[in-house]
């Protein structure tokens, strides 16, 4: 069903425009910067310069203004700095809000373990009784640690009263946070969704947690390649702005494309290692195909999730292979950028809006002999045109999510 | 097409039992009391689930160390809400609180990484490094409580972890509710866990000046039914708000994301019709 509107345009019933982005990750602080950087195919990640085996990491590198706040909160300083870009870049448009947020763990910096842990270390142990009795010298851990922190101070900020929420589906966060936003606005519960996600593991600690898992490459993240062994940690903020198309129009701002549809899925496998032929993969890209009505022969690129991890690559691979076969064009940034592990689905859909917007593939960096998975891997950033895009999003845990954005005619 | 409240599921320090539950509750039954792994608190009082045994249900025995509390909470419930059950169809949403505090695993390495008080990342990096116990971010991680009810019962749809305080629960619910009213699943297993059992968890209750702690798991199996029958629940999406009554504080303390599951559960019990979280529950008369 199609609407009329007095501006002599048709839209979709329920179309969902995005109308602002800000994001803040390794490649820049600005959609223009992210844009040029993946154009140019980039190395955005830098040496990390630590003692632990973790040669390379994708950190902003630009200052993130700080927040009285968020002192002590590095993923949510860059989600707050991404959030307003990304509200001044829609033009600040009104309400009612809607609020979707993918987080990650909160931080333990080095500044925190000398404040909060290291005082009551005595005799070489630490003083469990002393700690479990003070409770008033170090009254900021409980809000670090209440992952609902960010979207609160958001909801109160910008007087949201539609529907809010966390997400914490690790590395699929971010997209389902974008998912939910959108099904908000098809549903009419608020006419604008402030979604995406924030995060940043990129500490000593941090990094520690994902080398003992095996998962970090002891050089430099090569997805899709034969010699790919892990992935290169990222931090970062992506937001998009949604709001349906006949509201947006009514605005008369420029959207940057349609998100038209999502999907997701569990592969209830395993809590580390995906299916190995990414069944639930599969069925998380179906979801979203049929969600937004096309055909998997609509899509014109795939934004995989490619860690670079061996068994991932395989998975992913596997379940792109099924569903699309061996033409559709697939790439990945995280050999540019880092894995920003809760951002990532929302970093990745930004890179899906440039592609559509300066109608390009973007291209694997680090991918140097490909392995033989039967995709259609792009290696080098390529200017093409294109009118649909899927991101896929794969968590810990076994749970998948997938986007699709298409270019507006 | 209607959509049916089918099947409750509790792991409550009030027992397991719904009516049980529930009767205990109207008749203002505490059972918090002092606990022995808060011992070291100042104020050790607090409410807990005592038989927290899951090995009946979970598939690899070994991987009972990857749970926490919450997750042992999370199980029990769903458990039995939902039994076995093998559906690719099957919405599982769940509602989560804040990470779990490691219970002193990584102690050995954070006390190797210091000197006098001060991080050393090339101690981290070398002594640190190998006291560091390798289970722990699967542990820490909440939505591995989601993780392992998708393993253990075999549920493979649409999904989402939803993170935060009490009204996280109400997410969860929504994002069950509204993924069968849109078509992308039949049934959905929604709930929600949380424990403050342990020290660090506790400890910043009290801090927050909420007590006593406590924990619960509470799930619900919602399904599509195209005639609903006497004595079904039928939710509808409703705007209008019903006031929660909040007993369980006096009978439990505060189990976090569990918390306004629990009370509404209560709710359901003992009225006909209540408006909650933008949905009407209405008991199908005729």
């Amino acid at each position: 069903m199609y609407v009329s509107l007095k501006m002599g345009k048709n839209v979709r019933e329920n179309e969902i425009w995005v109308t602002g982005i800000g994001i803040a990750c390794s490649a820049g602080t600005s959609f223009t910067e992210v844009t040029q950087s993946i154009l140019d195919h980039r190395l955005c990640a830098q040496p990390t310069g630590l003692t632990l085996p973790v040669p390379m990491w994708g950190v902003c590198p630009n200052e993130i203004p700080s927040h009285p706040h968020f002192v002590d909160d590095r993923k949510s300083l860059l989600g707050l700095f991404a959030v307003e870009q990304a509200m001044h870049d829609a033009k600040s448009p009104n309400g009612p809000y809607s609020i979707f947020m993918g987080t990650g763990l909160s931080s333990i910096t080095p500044a925190q373990l000398e404040e909060d842990l290291y005082p009551f270390v005595k005799d070489g142990i630490f003083d469990r009784e002393a700690m479990a009795q003070d409770l008033h010298r170090q009254t900021a851990a409980p809000a670090r640690h209440d992952p609902h922190r960010f979207v609160r101070f958001l909801k109160e900020k910008y007087n949201a009263t539609g529907p809010c929420g966390t997400n914490f589906s690790a590395c699929a966060a971010a997209s389902q946070a974008i998912a939910e936003g959108m099904r908000v606005l098809r549903r009419g519960q608020a006419k604008v969704a402030i979604v995406g996600g924030h995060d940043s593991m990129a500490h000593p600690m941090g990094m520690l947690s994902f080398v003992v898992l095996g998962a970090l490459s002891s050089t430099r993240c090569r997805p899709f390649d034969k010699r790919r062994d892990g992935f290169m940690l990222g931090e970062g903020s992506a937001v998009l702005i949604l709001e349906r198309a006949e509201d947006a129009l009514k605005r008369g701002v420029i959207p940057y494309a349609r998100l038209c549809g999502a999907g997701s899925s569990i592969d209830a496998w395993n809590v580390t290692a995906p299916h190995p032929q990414g069944v639930g993969a599969e069925r998380s890209m179906i979801n979203a195909l049929r969600d937004s009505g096309l055909h998997h022969s609509d899509i014109d690129y795939i934004n995989a999730h490619g860690t670079g991890t061996p068994l991932g690559d395989i998975a992913e691979s596997s379940a792109i292979s099924r569903v699309f076969g061996e033409h559709t064009p697939v790439s990945s940034i995280k050999g540019a950028l880092g894995h920003c592990i809760a951002a990532a689905g929302a970093i990745e859909a930004v890179v899906c809006l440039a592609a559509l917007q300066k109608q390009f593939l973007p291209g694997t960096f680090g991918l140097e002999e490909e392995e033989n998975f039967e995709i259609n891997v792009v290696k080098n950033a390529q200017l093409i045109s294109i009118s649909y895009t899927l991101s896929n999003s794969f968590g810990f845990g076994g749970q998948n999510s997938t986007l699709i954005f298409g270019a507006i005619n | 097409m209607a959509i049916v409240l089918h099947k409750i599921g509790l792991a409550t320090p009030l027992g397991h039992d719904c009516d049980d539950f529930v009767n205990k509750i109207e008749h203002q039954t505490s059972v918090i009391t002092s606990l022995e792994p808060l011992a070291l608190l100042a104020c050790p009082q607090g409410s807990m689930v005592q038989d927290l045994s899951i090995r009946s249900i979970i598939k690899k025995r070994k991987e009972i160390k990857l749970y926490t509390r919450a997750a042992k909470l999370a199980l029990l419930a769903a458990y039995r809400c939902v039994g076995q059950i093998s559906k690719l169809d099957t919405a599982l949403f769940v509602a989560v609180g804040r990470e779990p505090p490691d219970e002193g695993s990584a102690e050995k390495c954070l006390i190797a990484s210091q000197r006098d008080g001060i991080f050393d990342e090339s101690l981290l990096a070398d002594k640190g490094r190998s006291l560091y116990p390798p289970l722990l971010p699967l542990r820490t991680l909440p939505n591995m409580i989601l993780a392992h009810i998708s393993i253990q019962l075999e549920i493979m749809g649409e999904n989402a972890c939803w993170a935060g305080g009490e009204e996280t629960g109400i997410q969860a619910f929504q994002s069950g509710f509204w993924a069968i009213k849109e078509g992308r699943c039949t049934q959905a297993l929604v709930g929600a866990a949380d424990s403050f059992i342990s020290l660090g968890a506790a400890r910043d209750l009290h801090r927050t000046q909420i007590i006593p702690p406590s924990e619960a798991g509470v799930f619900f199996l919602l399904k599509e039914k195209e005639t609903p029958e006497i004595g079904d629940i039928v939710v509808r999406p409703n705007q209008k708000e019903h006031e929660m009554r909040h007993y369980l504080l006096d009978c439990i303390g505060y189990a976090g994301a569990a918390q306004q599951l629990l009370e509404l559960v209560f709710s359901l019990h003992t009225q006909e019709n209540i408006s909650w979280g933008g949905l009407s529950f209405q008991k199908q008369l005729q």
